[in-house]
Parts: C-alpha cells; structure tokens; sequence
C-alpha cells in the first residue's frame, strides 16, 4: 500500500506543483522599470535609416529569395528543364555544372600514335590557377601526353569525322602546328594546337600556347558538360551570332554525356581559360592563356572557311 | 483579452521604433516573471533584481531581432535566465533557492480545522523544500510549466531549444523531483491534500 501511495504519478505531481506554483512567497518585485527606463534613455536605439527594409520585410525578403533558390534548383535537378533551358541558350548539347569537388589527375598513359588507345586514354589537366600561373604537377603536359588522339593532318582529319572542321580565320591561326583525331565522343573530336609564340603564351607553363577541339555532342540525347570549380569566372558571350560561354580559371575537367546518355568525365587538357560555344551542331572549346577578348576574336574570324580545303589548297 | 496581444504588440513595433515609453509599459508589464524567474536561477532577491534589470536594458537593444508577431514573454526570458545564470555563475558560489509557501489568509478559506491549515502548511513547505533542492534547469523547466503556466512552445523559445526536447525534459526533471520527495517520504495523498487546499 505504502508502494502505491507513493507513487508519485506525473497528473498528481503536477497538480500538486500547479498548486503550490500559486502559493510560492517570492520577494517582493522591485521596481525595475524606471531604472531600465533611466538607462535606456542614456543611449536610445538608433532610428532605422529609411532604406533599411524593417526586419520584418528582410525576413520576407530572405524567405522569397530562399525560395526562388529552391525552385531554381528543383528545376535544375531535371535533366528536361536544364536541357531546355540550354537549348533556349542556344547550347542544346553543353551543359555546364558547378561542382565542389574536383577529381584528383590521374597519371597520364604514354601517348601512342594508335587512335584507338589514344581514343581511350584519359588525359591528366595540369591543375592550374586561374592566372595561367606555373603549374603544380610535376609533370608539365606535352602535346605527346595530353591524349589527344593520333597526330594527323588538317586533311586527314576532315575525310575521317562526320562534321566540318574548321580552323581560325586570323592568319597566324589558320595553320595549326598539329592536328590530332581521337575519341571520345563517338563520332571523333579534332584538335588544332598551337605551340607558344610571340603573343601567344603558354598555358600553365606549358609548350602549348592554344588549343582548340571541335566535336560532336552526340545525336539526340548526347550532350557535352564542363566541371568548373567554385572560383572560376563564368561569363556568357556571343560567338558568331550563337550563344557561348568564357569560362575563366580553374577548369579542371569535363562532364558530359555519351550517346547512350551515359555520364562521363574527362580531365581537361590544359587547363587555360576556356571560351566553349556550339555552332552548326559542333561544340568548340578554345582554351589558352589569353584574355577573354583575344581569344573571342581568334573564335569570330573565320567559321565560314572550310579549313580542310584551305589546308589541301596548301597543299 | 481578445485585443490584448495586438495592443502588446503596437507597444513592442512603437518601443522598436525608439519609443522608450512604449517599452517601460512593457517593462511593468513583465517585470514580475522576469524577477521571479530570476529568482529560481539565483537564490537571492538581489541578485534576481540585477538579473532582470539587466535583462531588460539588453532587450531592449536586441528590439531590432524580435518579431512583433511572436510572443513577447518567453522571448524575454530566455534574455533574463541568461542574464541570472551568468550572475550565479560569476558570484562562484551555490546560493541555495529557499522558496516558501505564502502565509495563507484565514478569512479566504471555507473554514477549515486549524490543523488541517497546519498539515497542507507543511505538506507545501516539503514540496517546496524538494524544489529548493532539484539543479537550475529542473527548476526552471519546471518553473515555467506548472508556476508560470508557459507553453510548450513558450518553453522551447525560453529554454532555446526544440520543442521535441521540451516533453522530455520536463518528464526528467519531475522524475528527479519525485526522487528527492520519496527521500523525504512524503505521500501520493500528501500531494493529493495540495491540490484541495
């Protein structure tokens, strides 16, 4: 009985306490409001200036600007609407995705001349800041290690891929110094490279003052991405009347889709700041160390010369 | 009562406008919870008067952070247990709470014995002994439940924390109490004459 009776259950204890909370003698409660309003006097709030929003219309403020965020993102997050949105862009088959994460280079095969293990190589960027200062890997890449693909001519390249190729309209880029055909994506990616010069620096330490790589994206669902890190400078341009992008600094590596719509990634070559656009259904990607407009009118001229038959009129 | 909080709350946008006369009305209007709510956490009237009094000066500068449309009470006296804590932390000493009963007014009651007034006399004073001797955060958490009547809500914003914990810190608290009141043997049916008297 006694075990009962002192059981203490929560509805008696808190009766009880409601009760006794009723009868509690405290102190008598000074008066307190006139010294605090005494001391507040001495240093009032200061007005809120007129182009403050009230804390109220910040907190509105925050939450609207929270939710833009989220539904941006929802959006983001389906590949239709990012497609769409890119295709309205004038991108159909880029798609370029911020990352926080890069992957760490992975040690670069020995190039072979084969088109076949080039094609399957996978190429080491040189991790670079974004001035284009000397590179931190201790192997500095050649056109030999960067995988490009086997050497070959600006003819050669022509007959053996599905698009037109095409070479700068400026003089001193119409030639290239080397050409190289490789994969992926199916359907091949040519390469132009140029070795430094005067006026063409090298990027990121490198013997290789531009290169410039021109393929397909794929045929329908295909689409190619760039991975750029926080800290890299985006800038949307305008390449020949089409929609393009100045990626400046810190591009590390690609992300795109195959023609299976199978995502893939792909360390960049180099490195260099990057001027991406898509024209007539071929993706072309200039990276150099040149500044944004140098490089923008290296990509304007030209595009209407057929390079191939100006490099076998060389010929 | 219905326009109650909408005139409490014209007096706080007034006061975070500046207007220090809105806040005093304020001040008066809270200046009893505040020190008593102190007063669980120091243990002397001195030292809750300064707690509160402090509490009152810092709200009134972190005006700008509180929303007119949340409530008022709780807000505050997260500011003024704040306050009372780091008083009793800085005095470097355990002043022990002595919270007693009220003397009780004969002439209110129905008449009862004089003896049954001497038992619920003593029937609260143990109860109230038992409080004294539970740690500050039981005694506050059980302070503003059953003596300030405070939500949960209200406790969650008062106690700075979610309000999923609020249950079970009060049923940890009131467990500890129930501890010490079996230590001082006392009974279902001395707490059940509590609430009758």
């Amino acid at each position: 009985m006694a075990e009962r009776r002192q059981q203490f259950t929560d509805p008696v204890l808190e009766r009880a306490l409601r009760a006794v909370g009723t009868e509690v003698a405290y102190p008598p409660t000074p008066e307190v409001a006139s010294t605090v309003r005494r001391r507040i006097a001495a240093q009032p709030i200061r007005p809120r200036p007129w182009w403050l929003p009230s804390p109220a219309a910040r907190r509105r403020l925050t939450f609207a600007l929270a939710l833009l965020l989220v539904i941006a993102l929802a959006l983001g997050a389906f590949p239709p609407v990012r497609k769409g949105i890119a295709r309205r862009l004038g991108l159909a088959n880029v798609e370029i995705i911020n990352v926080t994460a890069v992957p760490s280079p992975t040690p670069l095969p020995t190039a072979t001349s084969t088109e076949t293990s080039a094609a399957s190589a996978i190429a080491t960027a040189t991790p670079a800041t974004p001035t284009g200062t000397a590179p931190t890997m201790t192997a500095t890449p050649t056109p030999d290690t960067l995988g490009l693909g086997a050497r070959t001519t600006l003819a050669d390249a022509q007959v053996r891929v599905a698009f037109t190729v095409r070479a700068p309209g400026l003089p001193d880029f119409s030639t290239p110094d080397e050409v190289y055909i490789g994969q992926p994506p199916p359907g091949g990616r040519v390469s132009l490279l140029y070795r430094v010069r005067s006026g063409l620096p090298g990027i990121a330490g490198t013997e290789i003052g531009l290169l410039l790589q021109e393929f397909r994206g794929g045929i329908d669902a295909g689409y190619f991405g760039k991975g750029i890190p926080p800290g890299s400078r985006v800038e949307p341009v305008t390449i020949n009347g089409a929609q393009g992008y100045w990626i400046e600094g810190g591009l590390r590596f690609f992300v795109y889709r195959d023609a299976n719509g199978v995502t893939q990634t792909e360390n960049t070559r180099v490195a260099g700041n990057t001027l991406l656009w898509e024209q007539g259904g071929v993706v072309y990607r200039l990276e150099s160390s040149l500044p944004k407009d140098a490089a923008i009118r290296i990509a304007e001229r030209d595009y209407a010369l057929d390079a191939a038959r100006r490099a076998m009129l060389c010929l | 009562m219905e326009g109650r909080p909408l005139e409490e709350r014209a007096r706080i946008e007034r006061a975070q406008g500046g207007d220090a006369g809105a806040y005093e009305t304020l001040v008066r209007q809270y200046q009893d919870v505040a020190f008593r709510t102190a007063y669980l956490i120091t243990g002397t009237a001195a030292e809750a008067e300064d707690a509160a009094q402090e509490a009152f000066v810092k709200a009134w500068y972190a005006l700008g952070r509180f929303r007119p449309n949340a409530p008022f009470r709780p807000w505050l006296l997260r500011i003024v247990a704040n306050e009372a804590r780091n008083r009793r932390t800085a005095a470097g000493r355990r002043v022990n709470l002595a919270l007693r009963a009220r003397e009780r007014d004969p002439d209110g009651d129905a008449a009862p014995s004089p003896e049954a007034v001497a038992l619920r006399a003593e029937q609260r004073a143990m109860l109230l002994r038992a409080i004294n001797r539970l740690r500050v955060d039981d005694r506050l958490v059980i302070g503003y439940r059953y003596f300030f009547d405070l939500s949960e809500a209200e406790m969650a914003t008062a106690l700075d924390c979610a309000r999923g914990t609020i249950k079970s810190r009060l049923s940890r608290a009131l467990g500890r109490l129930r501890d010490v009141l079996r230590a001082e043997d006392l009974t279902d049916d001395d707490l059940r004459g509590l609430e009758n008297g």
